[in-house]
């Protein structure tokens, strides 16, 4: 974590990234749509930030999330990874290029191989980006391991024998043996129990502040993204809704989407009104404003584009002064509180 | 009298000669009209808790111990008759899963049927009141364009709508008691809390009693007013939700407050918890939590710890952590 007022050269720019699938409609003479999950997003990050990117399923934050690691091509736009242009393909040069970019997944049953130990798994990474023996390979993975709280003995195992939280740590281990310049971590505690997601999150927090990578922390839940993130960015149907500083934009969200996931995080009655309309046929103008509280005429005719409120902070709502007045707002009942006499 | 008054059950699964401990020696009661909420992480025996209750696992399976009387009636054998003519009427439960909780191949309308004709005296309404009330319960549970949504089939619905229809199932029968198992986890963020709301309003309006399964602490402090938290089948502490929550007396609810990210608080590091939840059940003694507890002696890891007054002295407020009193923490 750097405090943001510390100038450093920023690891990862992208900018006006698309991303389209094409999505075949039912019958003989269906044809193709295109389904364009991400529309033109752009966002920078320094060494050592961690930016937390929030939405419902669907919003495109893990087509973005892709793209950035180099896994997915995107339809336009470009990357760049310490000012060097990202190369998507199979080809051995733009797979090199990855490297200092790395990814966590949501499913750590999914992401390693059961064949492999832990030890072996986070050992093939070094031996990959490296090019060393075995031997020392699996010396520097034993460390690495280590330092991630997941001992000798434990490192022998298999996933098999590993908890869910053990695997993710593992996982976790293994995208740093690559010294990655960009971490992105793609809804990496969901599918864990609270008691184990924490142990995660600290892996991760901890990590960062030792190593001091970019990170793009990734995730459907606000509050968690609360815990890491120096700056959020809030995603709705394949755009950015609102970004800015972590603080500003949950204690006072400048888009009234913003303002509905805070009250569904503390389960208040939202604003919000139905559901996420389908990515395949997004509506007119603001992509929000079939839900929104704040919805005139005016927000179904043009998309509006992000204007800045204050610093770094921007709404893509045009009515965002409105905010305040229309939703009242209420302290959280915070069921954390009482542990402070801990 | 107690509407559901459950004493020391259990449900041992049967797997090569070791049991495996689901449920173990679980006790409490719930009043008409009451709301307790269930938490407990992946593995706690939750849901078998009260599968095992509505008779829905497999005699074959698991062994059942103890005892469960629903409005006087005793239902703890699950093969007996009247655990049968009881659910889908007195009792309801909604899954956590809309997508594959409804039958595909038929309209929704023909799904509430079913629900509704279960109902006391309505197993031969006809059609046209069938249909009527049909959509006057989806319309009360938050669809629009009721009476023309309940000729589509499941797969028109999106997953919040569908959770809806679950929900409206569950009401139809105008239940005593509603068991929802985690019945927002499938959704998007902002539907969560729609969906609940409309849950504790119809709640409200039956008057029903209902137990909240969860794991999500945050949900069952908005929508519960008793709280039990289980860890590896057995029972942590129990009490009114403000009790658990501001003057928690077992080391694991503790532990579980301290490692929840919250939107208040952007702190250093969580509170995280070493070690998992075990995957077996529960130990054949001493206290469950005993291998993850930062406090736990010899004496805990002698005997099951049996369930005493929280050192709160709040009416109903439980705990079975036997070292509470001695002040550390």
């Amino acid at each position: 974590m750097v405090a943001l007022d510390t100038p450093s050269p920023p690891v990862l720019e992208a900018r006006d990234i698309e991303v389209t699938y094409p999505v075949a409609l039912s019958g003989w003479f269906g044809g193709n749509v295109l389904l364009r999950a991400v529309r033109g997003v752009s966002l920078w990050m320094r060494a050592g930030e961690c930016v937390g990117l929030v939405g419902e399923s669907g919003c495109g934050k893990s087509s973005l999330g892709r793209v950035l690691a180099g896994l997915e091509r995107p339809a336009a736009g470009t990357v760049l990874i310490d000012g060097r242009p990202v190369q998507w393909g199979r080809q051995r040069a733009a797979r090199r290029h990855r490297g200092p970019v790395q990814m966590v997944f949501q499913n750590p049953y999914a992401s390693l191989n059961p064949r492999m130990s832990a030890l072996d798994a986070v050992a093939e990474a070094f031996r990959y980006r490296e090019g060393i023996d075995w031997r020392s390979a699996r010396n520097r993975a034993r460390q690495l391991l280590e330092e991630v709280g997941i001992e000798e003995a434990l490192a022998r195992r298999y996933p098999a024998a590993l908890s869910g939280g053990q695997r993710q740590r593992v996982a976790v281990a293994r995208a740093l043996a690559c010294r990655p310049r960009l971490l992105i971590a793609d809804e990496a505690v969901s599918a864990l129990d609270v008691s184990v997601q924490a142990q995660t999150l600290n892996t991760l927090r901890e990590s960062q502040k030792r190593l001091g990578f970019g990170m793009l922390f990734i995730s459907h839940d606000i509050s968690v993204v609360r815990h890491l993130a120096d700056r959020i960015m809030v995603m709705y149907l394949g755009r950015i809704v609102e970004e800015g500083p972590a603080e500003a934009v949950l204690d006072a969200p400048r888009h009234p989407y913003t303002e509905a996931l805070t009250a569904a995080a503390r389960w208040e009655a939202a604003s919000v009104k139905g559901e996420p309309p389908s990515p395949l046929s997004p509506p007119p103008g603001c992509p929000y404003h079939t839900r929104c509280p704040l919805a005139r005429n005016t927000c179904a005719a043009a998309e509006p584009p992000l204007q800045t409120v204050d610093g770094d902070h921007r709404t893509a709502c045009p009515h965002w002064r409105e905010l305040n007045r229309t939703l009242a707002r209420q302290p959280e009942p915070d069921v954390s509180a009482t542990t402070g006499m801990l | 009298m107690a509407l559901l008054e459950v004493k020391n059950y259990a449900v041992h699964f049967r797997r090569g000669g070791k049991p495996i401990r689901a449920v173990d020696g679980v006790s409490f009661t719930l009043e008409r009209g009451e709301t307790l909420g269930v938490v407990g992480e992946s593995g706690s025996g939750k849901t078998t808790l009260f599968l095992g209750m509505l008779g829905l696992l497999s005699r074959h399976a698991a062994n059942f111990r103890g005892s469960v009387r629903f409005d006087g009636m005793d239902i703890t054998d699950p093969a007996a008759e009247n655990i049968r003519t009881l659910r889908g009427r007195r009792i309801t439960m909604i899954f956590q899963d809309p997508m594959t909780a409804l039958n595909p191949y038929l309209r929704v309308e023909t799904q509430l049927f079913e629900a509704i004709r279960r109902s006391e005296g309505a197993s031969r309404m006809d059609l046209l009141s069938a249909r009527r009330q049909a959509a006057a319960l989806l319309q009360a549970v938050g669809i629009p364009d009721a009476a023309q949504r309940i000729r589509q089939y499941p797969h028109m619905f999106s997953g919040g709508m569908r959770q809806r229809v679950m929900v409206a199932m569950a009401l139809a029968p105008a239940p005593d008691l509603l068991i929802a198992d985690e019945p927002t986890t499938a959704l998007d963020v902002t539907v969560r809390a729609q969906v609940l709301r409309e849950l504790a309003s119809a709640r409200e309006q039956y008057g029903m009693a209902m137990a909240l399964i969860s794991h999500d602490i945050g949900m069952v402090a908005r929508f519960a007013q008793t709280m039990m938290v289980l860890y590896a089948g057995r029972i942590m502490e129990m009490g009114p939700v403000t009790a658990v929550l501001e003057r928690p007396a077992h080391p694991y609810t503790r532990a579980l407050l301290a490692c929840q990210p919250s939107l208040a608080r952007r702190g250093d590091l969580l509170r995280a918890v070493p070690g998992a939840p075990p995957l077996d059940g529960a130990p054949e003694r001493g206290c469950a939590f005993a291998d993850r507890c930062g406090y736990a002696g010899d004496r805990c890891r002698a005997a099951v710890p049996e369930p005493i007054p929280a050192r709160t002295g709040i009416t109903g407020h439980i705990t079975s952590c036997i070292r509470q009193e001695e002040g550390l923490w």
